[in-house]
């Protein structure tokens, strides 16, 4: 498809009629071909044209943000464990009992769970400083709220003095070591050592570290209870759902309610069987309270909880409890 | 064109003056059946000897002009009505004479020059003369001139020179037209001597008788005399009807070339007016149809047309062959081949979109991006349909010079696309960075940073230049925080905590502006957090000990019940040097005032009080400037609020509900 090209004016009359008509006849060729090029480019661009939602593929992702670190469950249940023992000390308590109420100091988030109390505190206080702000107060209710605030800020003092109480005071306290007092069914028998009779042998380690972290003041997985369980606490070894329910008996002493395997916590069956046992010491816990003097009553208790390690690990030469030496001390 | 119109103009021109010129034969015959209506024998009778010969001696020999017969017979009218026999042996003898002597065409010239006259030398020495003086002398015995006279003789002459080239029968009869003269003459007399005869005949019946004869009768005893007496009576006829035919020849050659002239002058008309049309438009092919050309008589016309017609069209040819070059250079099968090298294989529309840009662009464009390491033919495919040479030769720049890298661009690849907000971005920040003369190289460790809402981006740029933290940039840094929507807050708070040193050193500290609630928190707990990396250690740690949600539920602000309720917040204004007059004292660096011992941010000191309505006191609107957007205890505010006052108040001095 090429054109006849000539020189027109050496051209003669025949030459150029024949270059005229054969050019032509190749320009009209070539027209219609170009046309078809054009068809075939405009139909191709037009129908590109018809996605007018086209977008690449790919789009810009942002720039990465902190990430905000999540709610730790179970370290918020141990400090709302805590917090609530920090919150029954007195003025009068403070003193002498504070550290009864902290986390042992071998515990693993002992710094961040004492600061937290800190924290907690610093927001009872600035609670109490908005409303006293924000209200118009008597006077009596101002000063009232004002000892409360005076309280919680001693607490904070408290905590940080625990926080930095020095080498040689560490050195010198003795590591914690609580007295456990075993429960009782109505029927005289020991709760827990009944049912550690019905558990799977394998799980019996993870239960002697529940009792020995109540034993020692570190209180592994501890959790206030709610609604019909409020006021008791339990231990637990999340990964294979051991559970031990306690309670606070005294300054240092506590008792062992009940020991079960539970994975979940919104069990039905759990929540009755765990109510049942927590009724059933409710029912017997002033009895507990005033035997707590009574060194026989102690002794007896002693007996039941070397049984009850002996049972949970057998191969322990030791016909006595552990005491454990964590590294803290009160 | 021009040239070839005026051609064609001159070629017209010539057949208009072709047309303009009747045929003398064809005038002269009309003229003459005009005058005579050879119908009837006395209409026969009217007709002039003269007319006669001259027409008949045309209609015999057609080289004979009319003119020339005219001028031959006419001024010899008295010798033509009186030829007979005798004087036509006579004459036949004259030029057979002069001819056998060789002077007949001298002797004419001097007959016709007049130089017939015979002196007493020249009739010695020049013969011719004494033959020429007695030549006239005939003449004037014959009542004609000497110069008529040879007119005659030369048109007899001349008739021999025509017929010696003829044919041999004639060439016997040498000056044959002379018997043809004598003939016609003599036809004529004859028809009108019987013409009297009958006449004188018919009147003496018509008198005997008293009555008059009918016209048929007479006719009817007209061809009995005739047949009686051996007269050809119609040899007139013959002769009138000779005459007639080649009349009738004559005006058929002349309409015939008439016809032909016309069709050649319509030849031009049409060739001009065609080419006038098909050449008018030069982005339009001319097409002339042969016939129009090849009727066209005149050969230079006829190639000139061509020539034009071929240099016209040309142009257009070769604009059209270069479009269907490019055209089908760049139609969809070759993008179909070239991008299948790159292992691509798109659909019709997708082709389509990748046509937007030429075959030629999108081939760099493929090679570009392999160097660029894009090797995922859907990605290469993307790329190429939204974006363009230009561009992508742009960003391989930026990644030679070190600027960005391949990675920014194979994880955002839009950036590539022109009309997509990440590349308009982009462009802006890059030449914001490059106005600002801040190094480009600062954005090289967090280079999607240039990726950010250009808004964004320019407005934290002037936020940093405004606390004077450009020349913290380094490179390296992680500048993510470019791309928080707003740097003010954060700056004042860590000013604000004391953290100003921290913060020029380490301008990164501000990557963890959502965490510095953490730092207040401590500070409110009274536990230290002096150095860069203790910062870091709070801001980065995962195990603070409240979560960061709720962090803001753990702080407590009595700023916000000091701020003084007499000032109003309004549109932004300049603020006046004089209101900041009273904060002179307390300057503690070039980015904080110290007020009885809290540091504050001068330059949130001077936002709020540009949004302050400027009436009222000064000291309630310095006072709203210093505590709004702050942090403070009760304790910090009572004393900010007690020093500038000069007074003690008792919080809270007013309670703004």
């Amino acid at each position: 498809m090429e054109y006849l090209k000539l020189n027109p004016t050496t051209a003669t009359e025949a030459e150029l009629k024949a270059a005229i008509s054969c050019n032509s006849k190749t320009f009209r060729l070539m027209s219609s071909k170009v046309e078809e090029l054009k068809r075939v480019i405009a139909a191709a661009k037009a129908k590109a044209k018809s996605k007018s939602d086209f977008t690449a593929t790919i789009e810009f992702t942002e720039p990465p943000r902190t990430v905000t670190v999540e709610i730790n469950k179970e370290f918020e249940e141990e400090v709302d464990y805590y917090f609530s023992e920090l919150n029954q000390l007195t003025l009068e308590e403070l003193e002498s009992d504070i550290e009864d109420v902290l986390p042992a100091r071998s515990h693993n988030e002992y710094e961040r769970i004492l600061r937290r109390l800190q924290a907690e505190l610093l927001r009872n206080i600035n609670e109490v400083r908005e409303f006293i702000n924000a209200e118009d107060l008597s006077i009596s209710d101002r000063a009232e709220l004002e000892t409360d605030i005076a309280l919680d800020q001693k607490k904070i003092l408290a905590i940080h003095a625990v926080l930095h109480k020095t080498q040689d005071v560490l050195t010198a306290t003795e590591p914690v070591n609580n007295d456990l007092i075993l429960v009782p069914t109505s029927g005289g028998n020991i709760r827990i050592l009944d049912e550690i009779e019905h558990i799977d042998l394998s799980y019996y380690h993870k239960f002697e570290g529940l009792i020995s972290s109540i034993k020692n003041g570190t209180f592994k997985g501890v959790k206030k209870l709610h609604g019909e369980l409020a006021g008791l606490t339990e231990v637990k070894d999340r990964p294979s759902g051991a559970r031990v329910t306690f309670m606070r008996l005294d300054k240092n002493t506590y008792a062992i309610i009940s020991a079960f395997i539970k994975r979940s916590d919104n069990s039905a069956g759990y929540q009755k069987m765990v109510a049942n046992s927590y009724q059933s010491y409710r029912e017997i816990e002033p009895v507990l309270k005033a035997n707590l003097s009574n060194p026989e009553f102690i002794k007896l208790n002693q007996d039941y909880e070397q049984e009850l390690f002996r049972k949970l690990n057998p191969t322990s030469d030791s016909k006595k409890a552990p005491v454990y030496e964590l590294g803290g001390a009160k | 064109m021009l040239d070839l119109l005026k051609q064609i103009h001159d070629a017209q021109s010539e057949l208009d003056t072709a047309l303009s010129l009747q045929d003398e034969k064809v005038v002269f015959y009309k003229e003459f059946f005009d005058k005579y209506n050879c119908n009837s024998a006395t209409e026969l009778l009217k007709v002039d000897t003269c007319d006669l010969v001259i027409a008949a001696l045309a209609a015999h020999d057609d080289s004979l002009s009319i003119t020339e017969l005219k001028d031959s017979i006419y001024p010899n009218r008295s010798l033509i009505e009186s030829l007979d026999h005798e004087s036509l042996e006579e004459i036949v003898n004259i030029i057979s004479n002069l001819e056998n002597l060789g002077i007949l065409e001298v002797v004419i010239d001097h007959l016709e020059n007049g130089t017939y006259q015979a002196t007493r030398l020249r009739e010695r020495y020049k013969p011719e003369y004494s033959f020429a003086k007695a030549t006239a002398e005939v003449a004037q015995e014959k009542e004609t001139t000497p110069q008529a006279f040879a007119k005659f003789l030369k048109l007899l002459y001349s008739d021999t020179t025509v017929a010696t080239q003829i044919e041999d029968e004639e060439l016997e009869n040498a000056y044959y037209l002379l018997p043809y003269v004598l003939e016609y003459k003599i036809v004529l007399d004859e028809f009108r001597r019987e013409r009297e005869i009958y006449d004188g005949l018919f009147a003496f019946i018509e008198d005997i008788s008293g009555s008059k004869i009918k016209s048929r009768k007479k006719g009817r005893l007209i061809a009995t005399l005739d047949s009686g007496s051996g007269y050809n009576a119609p040899a007139i006829l013959k002769v009138i009807s000779s005459i007639r035919r080649y009349s009738v020849q004559k005006a058929s050659e002349e309409a015939a070339k008439i016809k032909k002239e016309t069709k050649e002058r319509k030849s031009y008309e049409d060739l001009a007016d065609t080419l006038y049309k098909a050449l008018s438009d030069k982005n339009v092919e001319a097409k002339v149809p042969e016939k129009v050309v090849s009727k066209v008589p005149n050969a230079n016309i006829r190639t000139a047309a061509l020539r034009l017609i071929y240099n016209h069209n040309m142009p257009l040819y070769e604009q059209k062959e270069q479009e269907y070059v490019r055209l089908a250079a760049n139609d969809t099968s070759h993008y179909q081949v070239l991008l299948a090298k790159y292992g691509i294989s798109p659909d019709s529309y997708e082709v389509g979109t990748v046509m937007n840009s030429p075959l030629a662009d999108v081939e760099i464009m493929l090679q570009t991006l392999i160097k660029l390491n894009f090797d995922n033919p859907r990605m290469l495919l993307g790329i190429i349909q939204t974006s363009n040479l230009e561009t992508i030769t742009n960003y391989a720049t930026l990644v030679e010079k070190g600027i960005i890298t391949n990675a920014l661009l194979q994880d955002n690849p839009t950036v590539l696309n022109p009309s997509s907000k990440d590349y308009e971005n982009m462009m802006r920040n890059l030449a914001l960075v490059q106005e600002k003369k801040i190094n480009p190289y600062y954005f090289t460790a967090t280079e999607e940073i240039l990726l950010t809402k250009h808004q964004v981006f320019s407005h934290n740029i002037e936020t940093l230049e405004s606390y004077q933290l450009t020349q913290s940039m380094k490179t390296g840094m992680d500048s993510t925080f470019l791309s928080s929507p707003d740097l003010t807050t954060a700056i004042d708070t860590l000013l604000e905590l004391g953290y100003e040193q921290n913060l020029e050193k380490s301008i990164g500290l501000l990557n963890y502006r959502d965490r510095f609630n953490r730092l207040q928190l401590l500070k409110a707990l009274n536990i230290p957090v002096e150095t860069t990396d203790e910062m870091l250690t709070v801001l980065t740690t995962d195990k603070f000990f409240v979560p960061d949600s709720n962090i803001d539920s753990y702080l407590y602000n009595a700023a916000k019940f000091y701020l003084p309720s007499s000032v109003t917040v309004t549109d932004e204004h300049k603020v006046k040097s004089t209101d900041l007059a009273k904060l002179e004292d307390f300057d503690a660096s070039k980015r904080t005032y110290e007020i009885a011992g809290v540091p504050i941010s001068k330059n949130k000191v001077m936002r709020n009080l540009s949004r302050l309505s400027p009436t009222g006191k000064t000291k309630d609107r310095l006072i709203y400037s210093i505590l709004s957007g702050s942090t403070l205890t009760d304790e910090e505010t009572n004393k900010i609020v007690s020093t500038l006052s000069d007074t003690k108040t008792t919080p809270p001095v007013v309670l703004k509900k």
